[in-house]
């Protein structure tokens, strides 16, 4: 079979508009498991992508030290810190302590980060203005702190300026990107501004804040030769009886990839059940469409047609069928990704996977499918056929 | 040499109480030009004739040549090929594709053939022409009257240029008159040199053909 061939087209435009009810059922049918398999894709595009992105801003050589327990407690000390130091030479070690700040300003939820100049080199950050956070700040217990960009530009404040915050006035020395910031502020709280103040700091008025020399989480970024895995172990037998957890870059992977593998499970069986009920449906309305083209098919064969031209035409209209049907699923997904992409939780991305599979799935469905009818037809006997009344 | 051959032919169909011989010892051969019409009562096995001579089915016994060529141990696409170039065919519900034109039916028939698209084009025109089709050429043929719609089929039948025409009872949806027309038709390419293997029950269109078979039970006798 050429698909050259002039006379396929007038085949295809025959049998295709000749049932028009029919046929739209199909692509209905099949277009809504190519839409649920190419939705599925942009989900695991997305959640790939949020992956990265989460791996990036933590750092790839970044470990975060947690006391086992509650949160809120800050448990780790100075001490730890120190020991943490000389346990690795060379590498970066930076205590943290994050808190929740008043915005009774309206610059938008804070989170005041209290975390000596390490915090700055363990997360790579450039100062979009001014600097970040020195030795010299930490030591005097200076009055300054580093904001995002969005917030620099809510409280209308450049570096040199003073913000206040809780009952102090601090004076802003440096600004960061808000992409940087969202590294620390998270998305757990919808704390969408940080400020970044010295860990020796004690902010005026604020009782709630835990006492200098304890930290809710201590940074490390290892020193070169190292792994992640490995520095977590080397951590691990040097402080066995300590209560900690210990993130590493892996782990956070681990964690996203479970819920990838849920998401594939649970939602890629959902998008196998609609490809396998689009499938039926295309076999169960193109055996009817044999059925009823019997003498047609008595009289291909009287003039001359051989078996093989006969399963082709049938192939072919159950592949053209799938494949419009995967064009309008992949549209589908496309509007919906348009429509609904910002308002869900799930993150979403479109690219060539989610267009690729989708489409070669719509065409070995198509095949598949339609093997059963267009052997169908290819085996009635043209004696046989030609007595069906037509 | 004879268009079509059957040699002691016998069919047997198989059914669920055994298989049934529709047809025995059928000898038949049709010569260029020959005209012959087959008669006989209802289920004696017409068809059942005219589709082996068609080689559109397979003889159980017996062997059938087509064109000096024995088709016996032909596989299907071999016979395909054999009747889509050597046999054109004439049903009694003409087999159109109804939303297709007139043009586009009788150019059909050279779907399988091979024949560039062009060339059967202009073949149409010219038979559609010769047959008195050309003014609904251009119409889907579900709008044809039965005459129109046979003629159409007779041209289908005709583009390949085929050695012999099969037609199973070819005027039996048709009037009086239109049935003349079509059996002038068929009379006329039978002058031409086509032969011609015509079943019908009506004993008035005998007259039209060069000789006459009678089937009874399953055999075939020649008449004067
Ligand atoms: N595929 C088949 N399987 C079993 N029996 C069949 C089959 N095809 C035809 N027959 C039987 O063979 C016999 C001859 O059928 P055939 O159609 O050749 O008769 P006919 O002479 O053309 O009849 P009519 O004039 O009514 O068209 C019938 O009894 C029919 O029932
Ligand atoms: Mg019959």
């Amino acid at each position: 079979m050429r698909l050259t061939d002039p006379w396929l087209g007038q085949d295809l435009r025959d049998s295709l508009t000749g049932r028009p009810g029919r046929t739209a059922l199909t692509v209905f049918a099949v277009g809504i498991g190519i839409l649920s398999l190419a939705i599925l894709m942009a989900i695991l595009g997305g959640l790939r992508e949020q992956t990265a992105r989460i791996i990036d801003r933590f750092g790839a050589d970044v470990l975060m030290i947690h006391d086992v327990g509650d949160d809120r407690n800050a448990d780790l000390d100075g001490a730890f810190v120190r020991q943490l130091e000389g346990l690795m030479p060379g590498a970066v070690v930076c205590g943290v302590r994050s808190q929740p700040g008043h915005d009774a300003r309206g610059f938008g939820r804070l989170r005041i980060i209290s975390a000596g100049p390490g915090l700055g080199r363990i997360r790579g950050w450039i100062p979009r203005e001014g600097r970040l956070l020195d030795a010299a700040d930490r030591r005097e217990g200076q009055y300054h702190c580093v904001i995002n960009e969005s917030l620099a530009g809510r409280a209308g404040v450049q570096p040199g300026q003073m913000i206040p915050l809780a009952s102090s006035l601090l004076q802003v020395v440096g600004i960061i990107g808000d992409d940087e910031a969202a590294s620390m502020t998270g998305s757990a709280d919808g704390a969408e501004n940080m400020v970044w103040v010295a860990d020796t700091v004690v902010l005026s008025g604020d009782r709630s804040s835990p006492r200098p020399d304890r930290f809710h989480a201590v940074l490390v970024r290892h020193p070169p030769g190292w792994t992640p895995p490995a520095a977590a172990s080397r951590i691990r037998s040097a402080f066995p009886d300590t209560r900690i957890t210990i993130t590493t870059p892996d782990s956070l992977v681990a964690r996203t990839r479970t819920l990838r593998n849920t998401v594939r499970i649970v939602y890629g069986s959902v998008a196998m059940l609609c490809l396998l009920l689009g499938g039926t449906t295309l076999m169960s309305l193109m055996t009817a469409n044999v059925q009823e083209r019997v003498p047609e098919i008595g009289l291909r064969m009287a003039i001359g047609a051989r078996v093989r031209d006969i399963r082709n035409l049938f192939l072919l209209e159950g592949a053209v069928l799938t494949l419009a049907a995967g064009l309008a699923g992949i549209l589908g997904a496309l509007l919906i990704v348009a429509i609904a992409g910002n308002r869900l939780d799930v993150p979403l991305r479109i690219d060539a996977a989610t267009l690729i599979i989708p489409l070669t799935a719509a065409a070995l469905l198509g095949l598949v499918f339609a093997w059963f009818p267009a052997r169908t037809a290819a085996a009635i006997t043209p004696a046989d056929s030609l007595r069906v009344d037509g | 040499m004879s268009v079509i051959r059957l040699d002691d032919v016998g069919k047997a169909y198989p059914t669920a109480a055994g298989p049934v011989r529709v047809l025995k010892h059928v000898r038949l051969a049709i010569e260029p030009g020959e005209f012959c019409a087959i008669t006989g009562p209802s289920g004696c096995g017409k068809t059942t004739l005219l589709n082996l001579a068609a080689l559109l089915d397979v003889p159980t016994e017996g062997a059938i040549t087509c064109g000096g060529r024995p088709v016996t141990g032909l596989d299907h696409d071999e016979l395909a090929a054999l009747r889509g170039g050597m046999i054109g065919m004439i049903f009694q519900k003409f087999c159109l594709l109804p939303h297709r034109t007139t043009l586009e039916n009788i150019v059909f028939g050279a779907r399988y053939t091979g024949m560039p698209r062009a060339d059967a084009e202009s073949r149409a025109r010219e038979l559609a022409e010769r047959l008195g089709l050309s003014g609904v050429a251009a119409q889907p043929a579900r709008l044809l009257s039965g005459g129109e719609m046979q003629r159409t089929a007779i041209a289908r039948a005709l583009i390949n240029e085929p050695k012999m025409l099969v037609a199973d009872e070819p005027t039996g949806n048709l009037d009086a008159a239109s049935a003349a027309v079509v059996m002038d038709l068929l009379r006329a390419c039978s002058r031409e040199g086509l032969s011609v293997l015509l079943v019908t029950h009506n004993q008035h269109l005998l007259h039209y053909a060069s000789t006459h078979y009678e089937c009874r039970e399953g055999a075939l006798h020649r008449c004067a």
